[in-house]
């Protein structure tokens, strides 16, 4: 096994396109980050508390809800904006800190790195028909699927440091503040902490790894699943981008079904602003959280594991 | 014990059958040449060895069944089939590296076989190769196991004449390995294989081409055919119509027409082994 991920981080490394990534990543992290500097006031504004909606207006929102459910959570909803506009408060003088806080993008646009890498994985084996001299190692398919998957998630894991350490250094120069040693207060399970900027981003973009995972193993699941067609890697990219505006809409028109699937799940840029969460959580009676999000994630990359499996079985 | 052994193995895919209830069995060291029709199933039966298609029926590997021995069945089987193509942004070496890896090879089998097969280490990438060099690299691919079992799909397949000689010298080099060669060019056959596994409507003949008993395909010009056929018990003798015999058979045969007064004029002994086959194939479906 340890051969088959060497084996698969050798030939991606010797790729173009890896270095073409990485540069991507950093280029395009740098110049983000200078326009997004120069079009905003580096100061934070505190959250607005939505009103109580009357038992119409929630119904306009939500047509299948409890009013009486909603009204008990509002309180909620309260504690957890009233949390974080103290926090706002206690941070007024990190600039970085507030300009971290719109680079949470960056790290759900790698996504796209890793859809393109882990789906042409297999695909580039479908099409030049290279499938068959790997397939004719001693090692069984289940496993040379598992090297792919285990390789790809070391690549995303690669990416995101990349990333990561571009977007402090960058920041560190735009707002002339050394990010390294930056202390701010933030919000962690509901109690006020200090704690460094650089340990809190890379906290939260840390567990961008288990959406990075999901859609890793999507694309490659749609790659074998289409025998390397490029169909596969469309719908994993417009999956990857319209999930959470799709799965909005059908909990606006009381499709709630749609929670049991991943699409609401995949976008955690929407978990890192906690008054939205908290707020759509009390509109349309859910319970979004990163826990909640990781237990589906994980399910769901479980099950295209074995679906990708039974189908790695066909005649290649 | 056999180096490969097919028994009854069936293959359908879709709605087609493509092989239908084929045995045969190769011995330790031997070359052997796989011929038959484009679409014959040739590459299908290749697939079926290298475990690469499912089938009904058993497929033994130095004793081993494929399906219950996985690992030590391909541990011990290369080859390549169909056309050719490995990861082209990659040089020779670094694919040869790529799979010795997978194969779990120790590095320096690398540079072995690239000498063996004539393949040199520099900069230049796949994409950037013929198809000849494509071919070479293929088979050192194929050998980088050092397999018992070596199988190859159309080797000679965009090598030019200079390029096709050194190949079959290579195969005749590599001792100790049971070969398949599938071809469709079969006087390159001829010129390596020494038994030929012939592929016609779904099913498999195996016949030994150089053996000095074997039956050679063989145009009587005689006086009276009707005569000749009962004298020699061969009801197909005609003037256009070519009969299977040994060169024993052949002499006997002469003897027994001059005795009666059939006059015999002229014997074609025509020994290429595409008429041998349709011979054969003539005297297997009457």
């Amino acid at each position: 096994m340890i051969n088959l991920v060497r084996a698969d981080l050798y030939k991606e490394v010797k790729k173009k396109s890896f270095l073409f990534s990485i540069m991507l990543i950093v280029f395009v992290s740098i110049f983000s980050l200078i326009i997004i500097a120069k079009n905003i006031d580096l100061k934070s504004e505190l959250n607005s508390v939505y009103p109580l909606f009357s038992e119409e207006e929630y119904k306009d929102v939500n047509k299948y809800g409890s009013y009486l459910q909603y009204k008990n959570d509002y309180d909620k909803y309260l504690k957890v904006v009233n949390i974080e506009n103290e926090v706002i408060q206690k941070n007024k003088l990190s600039n970085s800190h507030y300009l971290l806080s719109y680079t949470h993008n960056f790290v759900f646009m790698l996504g796209v790195l890793i859809i393109f890498i882990s789906f042409h994985s297999f695909s580039y084996d479908f099409q030049k028909d290279s499938l068959r001299y790997v397939f004719m190692s001693r090692h069984s398919r289940r496993k040379i699927l598992f090297s792919k998957v285990f390789s790809n998630f070391i690549i995303s894991l690669l990416f995101l440091l990349i990333l990561l350490v571009t977007i402090f250094i960058t920041t560190s120069f735009i707002t002339s503040e050394n990010v390294f040693l930056k202390k701010v207060f933030v919000n962690i399970n509901e109690n006020i902490k200090e704690v460094y900027v650089v340990y809190n981003y890379f906290r939260i973009s840390i567990l961008y790894l288990i959406p990075f995972l999901f859609i890793s193993i999507f694309s490659m699941f749609l790659s074998i699943l289409f025998r390397g067609n490029s169909i596969g890697l469309v719908i994993s990219g417009i999956l990857y981008f319209i999930s959470l505006v799709v799965s909005q809409i059908c909990f606006k028109y009381g499709l709630d079904f749609v929670k049991y699937t991943f699409l609401p799940y995949i976008d955690f840029t929407f978990l890192s602003d906690k008054v939205n969460v908290s707020f759509n959580n009390l509109i349309y009676n859910m319970n979004f959280s990163y826990k909640v999000s990781i237990m589906f994630l994980l399910l769901y990359v479980f099950l295209f594991l074995i679906l990708s499996s039974k189908l790695l079985k066909r005649d290649v | 014990m056999y180096s490969l052994e097919l028994k009854n193995v069936t293959k359908v895919i879709g709605k087609n059958l493509i092989i239908d209830d084929v045995s045969f069995k190769l011995e330790k060291g031997k070359i052997y040449g796989l011929v038959g029709a484009n679409g014959s199933g040739k590459s299908t039966i290749l697939k079926i060895i290298m475990g690469l298609y499912s089938s009904t029926g058993e497929v033994f590997i130095n004793g081993n069944n494929i399906k219950r021995s996985y690992k030590e069945v391909l541990s011990c089987i290369g080859g390549i089939v169909d056309y050719v193509s490995f990861y082209d942004f990659l040089t020779a070496y670094e694919n040869l590296r790529y799979f010795a890896l997978i194969y779990e090879v120790p590095l320096n089998r690398v540079d072995d076989v690239m000498k063996l097969v004539g393949l040199v280490k520099d900069k230049k990438n796949v994409k950037n190769f013929s198809l000849g060099m494509k071919q070479r690299l293929g088979i050192a691919i194929a050998l980088l196991k050092d397999p018992d079992i070596l199988i190859l799909d159309e080797p000679t397949n965009g090598l030019d004449p200079k390029g096709i000689v050194e190949f079959r010298e290579l195969l005749l080099s590599l001792e100790d390995k049971t070969i398949i060669v599938s071809s469709h060019i079969i006087s390159e056959i001829e010129k390596i294989a020494s038994e030929i596994l012939f592929i016609h409507n779904k099913k498999i003949y195996q016949k030994s081409i150089v053996s000095n008993n074997a039956k050679k395909s063989v145009k009587f010009s005689l006086t009276d055919y009707e005569k000749a056929s009962r004298i020699l018990n061969v009801p197909s003798l005609a003037e256009d119509k070519s009969v299977f015999m040994t060169d024993e058979e052949v002499i006997d045969s002469v003897n027994k027409l001059s005795k009666e007064s059939v006059g015999v004029y002229r014997i074609n002994d025509n020994n290429s082994l595409e008429e041998m086959l349709i011979s054969m194939m003539g005297d297997d479906e009457k």
